[in-house]
């Protein structure tokens, strides 16, 4: 029996998980499979109320196969689902890495995940660290992050300028598409870390806002 | 034939010449050298460096490489140099078959406002709108105008250079924004301003027409499931027409590609609002949606492009053309649904593609390639059909459930929600399905997710360091860090 403390969307939640007998997990080669049954979920904001989805207390019985890496079956209860590991929302290798060293060894901080299509981010505990700098989507106030890979094409406010919410700050390009990257907040531009003609990666900090 | 293009269409094109007997050339850039449609062809010529500039674009490429080749002809798919009436003139001039209208077709089409007063002149209905204008008299007339209004490239297609002006305050910068796009892409920052219907349906007419003046239409297609202006679904019959708007739709189609003398396969877009239809442009090329109408007509419209371009009489007149069933076709492209649909580049990991009774697949996707941010990012179009709406819908649904793409976000999760949605399903959705549907949807974790975190993280702890994957992912990344930790 192990117990797992999960956030799974931010929701703080507890797993009771308990190995199943080996014929059930038999036919998975080690490392890329695994049978259990989950025998407690609990939502952690709200004890009271067990997690979406355990039914009535009964446990769940769970199995998981990789079928391509990267790629999940995940049976719950019988009910086959699929489970995509989404690496690109992580900072991971396989997210803009050609369009100029972004984020290598990414993947600290929570799993991105999609579930049947659905994207659910899951935070795996303590082994999990957050880096500092921040995955995809996060970041601090004040960073203005590319929202995808793509060729500074100009820069609409040096450093020292004073902007409102909502004023361009950078035009990017990608698949001939510009979009104004827009500043978060009013206030004074401090640095901008890009030059027109640059190529970028998704996530890569673009301009700092004080 | 010269195939001057890439990805899935080039493929496309080069099946089409199989079947007709033809041999097929291809071109690439230095990104293309290793992609499928340069394995697919008999022949493959280099054209020039990753940027579509200085090859795919490139005139001059494009004719060396057909004589090379010792080409009768060139198709020039769609995007690229398709509607560019100088590569059609080029062709011409050295002699060359172009599978398209001719050059002065293009030029006409390629000005929306002649067209427009061409689809006037012929007695077709069409949206209030301008001509190309500088920056003060186009902000005068979308002010006299009233918003929204839909801002356009003269030169454009392929939803570039389109900007939705909601207010009189946003212009300015959507101006900005939409000469930047369309110089890069067309070379051309004319832009003009149009009225915008909120509650519309963007619905298209397919018609053939050869060099000896037969035209005929091939029915339409619904194409009102967009993101940036651009298609992500398209489904043929439209669900929003009864056989009397088919009908009308139909003879407007005919009657705008004569008015501009049209010649081989073009698409003639209507915006369609209650019982009102209005022209909007003509396509002047094969277009990605062209598969849901294949499939409904049983037409293979490149061949056909191939045998009018040949000089060919049309095999059928409007009497010849039955649909039967329905088809709906869903693009998928390498971008991020959850995160507004921006485009990405990277390593592809592995692909899963669907198959099964009434399932297509027209593609370019191979597990580990790359996508680069110098193309589109169309990865492959699934179609289905069906004897019913419904038929279809189930079909390509199982297929959305059954495709897989790692390492790169891709339209799939959006693809599998909108085909579930109630609003798709009982076919009244408008353009504004994605705006008002998807990104407001119900974001609550599904079932399960707590139970797959956990295996994940079960898995996690009892493995032995996994064997590198190919694709690296986070996941193996992760397992065998806490491994050694």
């Amino acid at each position: 029996m192990k117990t797992y403390h999960l956030r799974v969307d931010g929701v703080a939640v507890e797993v009771a998980v308990e190995e199943v007998p080996a014929d059930s997990a038999a036919g998975h080669p080690v490392g890329q499979g695994v049978g259990v049954r989950i025998t407690a979920v609990r939502r952690l904001d709200d004890p009271a109320t067990p997690g979406d989805g355990l039914r009535a207390g009964r446990p769940r019985r769970v199995d998981l196969a990789e079928v391509v890496p990267g790629c999940y079956s995940f049976l719950l209860d019988g009910r086959s689902h699929t489970l995509v590991v989404a690496a690109w929302r992580s900072g991971g290798p396989s997210g803009g890495h050609h369009a100029g060293g972004p984020a290598s060894g990414g993947g600290a901080g929570p799993l991105h995940l999609l579930l049947d299509g659905i994207a659910v981010t899951a935070d795996i505990g303590r082994s999990r660290r957050v880096r500092s700098g921040g995955p995809a989507g996060g970041g601090t106030a004040g960073q203005v992050r590319a929202p995808m890979p793509g060729l500074v094409v100009a820069i609409q406010a040096g450093p020292g300028t004073a902007v409102v919410p909502g004023q361009p700050l950078i035009i990017m390009e990608a698949m001939k598409m510009q979009m104004e990257i827009r500043a978060p907040h009013a206030g004074v531009v401090r640095e901008v870390r890009v030059s027109p003609g640059q190529d970028v990666a998704g996530n890569d900090l673009l301009v700092t806002v004080d | 034939m010269l195939i001057a293009n890439r990805g899935e269409i080039a493929l496309r094109v080069i099946r089409a010449c199989r079947a007709s007997g033809l041999g097929a050339a291809a071109v690439y850039s230095d990104a293309d050298r290793a992609a499928p449609h340069v394995a697919a062809a008999d022949e493959a010529y280099r054209i020039g460096p990753p940027p579509a500039a200085e090859s795919y674009l490139s005139v001059g490429a494009i004719i060396d490489a057909a004589r090379a080749a010792g080409a009768d002809a060139v198709h020039p798919g769609y995007g690229f140099l398709a509607e560019n009436p100088a590569l059609a003139q080029a062709c011409a001039d050295a002699g060359l078959a172009f599978v398209g209208p001719p050059a002065a077709t293009l030029a006409r089409c390629g000005d929306k406002a002649e067209t427009r007063r061409a689809a006037r002149g012929a007695g077709v209905p069409i949206l209030p709108g301008t001509d190309p204008l500088d920056d003060a008299p186009l902000a005068r007339e979308a002010d006299r105008m009233g918003f929204p209004v839909l801002l356009k490239a003269a030169g454009g297609g392929g939803g570039k250079g389109i900007h939705l002006v909601r207010a009189a305050a946003d212009l300015a910068a959507a101006v900005r924004l939409a000469r930047g796009e369309a110089r890069v892409a067309f070379g051309d920052d004319r832009v003009y301003v149009e009225k915008w219907l909120d509650r519309a349906r963007h619905v298209e007419v397919q018609v053939l027409a050869d060099a000896a003046g037969s035209l005929v239409h091939l029915g339409e297609r619904e194409c009102s499931i967009q993101r940036r202006h651009q298609k992500v679904i398209e489904e043929a019959p439209s669900p929003a027409l009864d056989a009397a708007l088919r009908d009308a739709i139909g003879q407007a189609a005919v009657a705008a590609a004569r008015a501009v003398g049209y010649v081989n396969a073009g698409t003639v877009e209507f915006v369609v609002s209650g019982r009102g239809f209005y022209f909007l442009e003509i396509n002047a090329r094969l277009q990605v949606e062209h598969p849901v109408t294949e499939m409904v007509t049983g037409c293979d419209l490149a061949r056909l492009q191939l045998a009018i371009a040949g000089g060919a009489p049309l095999p059928f007149g409007q009497d010849g053309v039955a649909a039967r069933g329905h088809a709906v076709e869903a693009r998928i492209s390498a971008e991020d649904p959850d995160a507004g649909f921006v485009p990405w580049v990277g390593r592809v990991g592995e692909v899963v593609l669907p198959g099964g009774p009434g399932v297509r697949v027209d593609g370019a996707l191979v597990a580990g390639m790359e996508v680069t941010r110098f193309y589109d990012p169309i990865l492959a179009k699934v179609i289905s059909w069906g004897e019913t709406r419904a038929e279809a819908i189930a079909r390509l649904a199982q297929a959305m459930r059954e495709t897989v793409i790692t390492g790169v976000p891709t339209t799939v999760p959006f693809l599998r929600w909108a085909l579930a949605h109630p609003v798709f399903r009982d076919g009244t959705y408008t353009t504004r399905f994605v705006e008002t549907e998807w990104e407001s949807r119900d974001r609550t974790p599904p079932d399960g997710a707590a139970e797959a975190a956990a295996a994940l993280a079960h898995l996690a702890e009892r493995a032995a360091p996994p064997p590198v994957s190919r694709d690296g992912s986070v996941w193996a990344q992760t397992a065998r860090r806490d491994a050694l930790s």
